[in-house]
């Protein structure tokens, strides 16, 4: 459904992709995981098509994205974007609305004739009770269930997700992983998330890609992809990997450093000597 | 917009030379196509002050002051900075410059009636580009950097301005009031030249607004959303510019009005653009007919200039409605 081919990008001459080529399917959850600054998040933006390759193309069921119109687009892909929405005067419900903008004509008018489909977002993401309030009155965790209901509402077939649970509590990440997961599941969505934890995509991807510098350095399932050595490659990190007691998929634990002591404080300063 | 009517009616009946409302209003109905003509019953002085001065004069305010306000709120919107206005980013001094610089040559007349607005809208629009190209840095702007460009540009051409001033000897009076902001001594042309900008701008922004309202959000967000963030950002900057451009032309430098009725209207009816576009035309209307009002009755029969009345009684009740709004939400609060 939507293929990327040879695609590079670079910020200066600091390259972030590197003649990424890949295909994703249809009604599949992918994650992308990998280091700070591995082009996880420039992928996200160009596979949303706000932002132009240097070189490469992405295809939209073989049209190159970026020649398809803007409204037209956002009918097809939504993004749920870390941190949330701003601390705005808007209530939940007129920022929920807003997320029916690409099926809107000039005026405003619902071209889709879906009203009902705000009510039922907000009664899916448990926001019912909320939907009157500011964005302002509103914890992190609440806005970040808001803007689910917005991307839900665009109703895409293509849901893209950058870091979504980022300075969230367990509580709201497993709430959105969850939601996003049976959406998936339910209406057949292309799913394409980045994650910084690594445990989360493992228990909710069924794909998983590793970017490390640009270029792709495992992709298949969390047992394929999520292994010591390829942590450590990836993260500079010394982890156990064991497999979840229920799940029968990969979730890491830290393994601290032997010789923690000298590794950073070497030289003058002995620590607790 | 019964406000903005009443308003209306009293501004018209008011005035520094003593006739009646009754005769005020007497002159206006007979001036009316269908009616022959208050010729028989006024003398000509006082048909004169009520449909070429006074109704002129009360139009041209309805009119600036809805530019002004229009601008203000679309460059809110648009920069998604509480602090923009056509004052602020220097918008206004940069129209300023070009009718200064005009009038300085003596070219008022090269394009008829509409060679300094043109010239303002040239000018302004440098302006604008170069504000938001200083505040640029990395593809993202800073609020507080887009003020400070703003100030900085702003005072950078008001003292070309002054040294404008300085250089001309015979015409100084006619750039100096425009540095005070006046919509005194104007006619029925300045009226019937910024109708057009009011007429065509206000629709164009009330389709816009849904758009500023996802701006809000965020650009990217708002890209998302299947908005083409920097196409819409560019017609609403011409738009606010243009308007700027118009208003300053006629009327010179008036602040205030841009930035406060926007911000009151929003501490009434909150951030939904749809409402506040085209309620901050009314409102910025009936503000600036109230302020030219008071212009010029205080110091009657003399005229106060414009733009100091608008501060005058613009940043006090700015200053009350934020004060109690945070009271009332128990913290500070962002616009």
């Amino acid at each position: 459904m939507i293929k990327v081919e040879q695609l590079s990008y670079h910020y200066g001459d600091r390259s972030v992709l590197d003649q990424f080529s890949y295909r994703f399917s249809p009604s599949n959850f992918y994650g992308i995981i990998g280091p700070n600054g591995a082009g996880k998040s420039t992928l996200l933006q160009l596979l949303a098509g706000v932002r132009a390759p240097l070189s490469g193309i992405v295809l939209l069921d073989d049209v190159p994205l970026r020649q398809i119109p803007r409204k037209q687009l956002a009918r097809r892909i939504a993004v749920l974007q870390q941190g949330g929405l701003p601390a705005l005067g808007f209530t939940v419900r007129e920022v929920v609305e807003m997320g029916r903008f690409p099926y809107q004509g000039w005026l405003g008018g619902d071209l889709d004739n879906r009203k009902g489909i705000v009510e039922e977002a907000l009664y899916l993401t448990g926001l019912t009770k909320l939907a009157d309030r500011s964005l302002e009155q509103l914890s992190g965790g609440e806005r970040q269930r808001v803007a689910l209901a917005k991307v839900f509402v665009q109703q895409p077939d293509i849901l893209l997700l950058d870091e979504p649970t980022t300075y969230l509590d367990i509580g709201y990440q497993q709430m959105i992983m969850e939601f996003v997961q049976q959406w998936q599941q339910n209406q057949q969505l292309l799913v394409i998330a980045v994650l910084h934890d690594l445990n989360a995509a493992a228990l909710y991807c069924d794909e998983l890609l590793a970017l490390s510098n640009g270029s792709l350095l495992a992709a298949g399932s969390a047992v394929e992809v999520l292994t010591s050595p390829n942590v450590a490659e990836l993260y500079d990190a010394n982890t156990l990997i064991i497999t979840h007691p229920e799940q029968a998929v990969p979730q890491l634990l830290l393994q601290p450093n032997k010789d923690n002591t000298n590794r950073y404080f070497a030289g003058d300063h002995k620590q607790n000597t | 917009m019964l406000l903005l009517f009443v308003t209306i009616f009293v501004a018209l009946s008011l005035g520094s030379s003593g006739m009646s409302m009754v005769d005020v209003w007497h002159i206006l109905w007979l001036s009316l196509p269908f009616n022959d003509g208050a010729s028989t019953m006024y003398s000509a002085g006082e048909i004169a002050i009520v449909t070429q001065i006074r109704l002129s004069r009360v139009l041209l305010g309805a009119l600036v002051g809805a530019s002004l306000a229009l601008a203000g709120v679309g460059f809110q919107g648009v920069l998604r900075n509480p602090l923009a206005d056509p004052y602020t980013l220097g918008v206004a001094s940069g129209s300023s410059v070009g009718a200064a610089f005009i009038i300085l040559m003596g070219y008022q007349m090269l394009l008829g009636l509409w060679t300094i607005p043109f010239v303002a809208f040239v000018t302004g629009m440098i302006t604008i580009i170069g504000v938001i190209m200083l505040a640029r840095h990395k593809g993202s702007m800073q609020i507080q950097t887009l003020v400070l460009a703003g100030v900085i540009i702003q005072s950078f051409l008001g003292s070309f301005v002054s040294l404008m001033v300085s250089l001309s000897d015979g015409v100084v009076n006619e750039i100096l009031f425009w540095i005070m902001g006046s919509i005194a001594m104007k006619s029925w042309e300045h009226v019937y030249l910024l109708i057009p900008f009011v007429v065509v701008s206000l629709p164009i922004m009330m389709m816009y607004s849904r758009i500023l309202n996802l701006l809000a959000l965020g650009e990217r967000e708002a890209a998302y959303l299947g908005v083409q963030v920097e196409r819409s950002k560019f017609v609403m900057l011409m738009i606010c510019t243009l308007l700027t451009a118009a208003a300053v032309s006629v009327s010179g430098v008036i602040g205030f009005v841009g930035l406060v009725v926007p911000h009151l209207l929003r501490l009434m009816v909150g951030p939904d653009y749809r409402l506040l576009v085209p309620l901050s035309a009314i409102g910025g209307a009936i503000y600036m007919i109230m302020a030219d009002t008071v212009a010029r009755l205080v110091l009657s029969p003399k005229d106060l200039p414009l733009g100091v009345v608008t501060a005058l009684i613009g940043a006090p009740i700015f200053t009350y409605l934020l004060v109690k709004r945070n009271k009332k939400e128990g913290g500070v609060q962002s616009l």
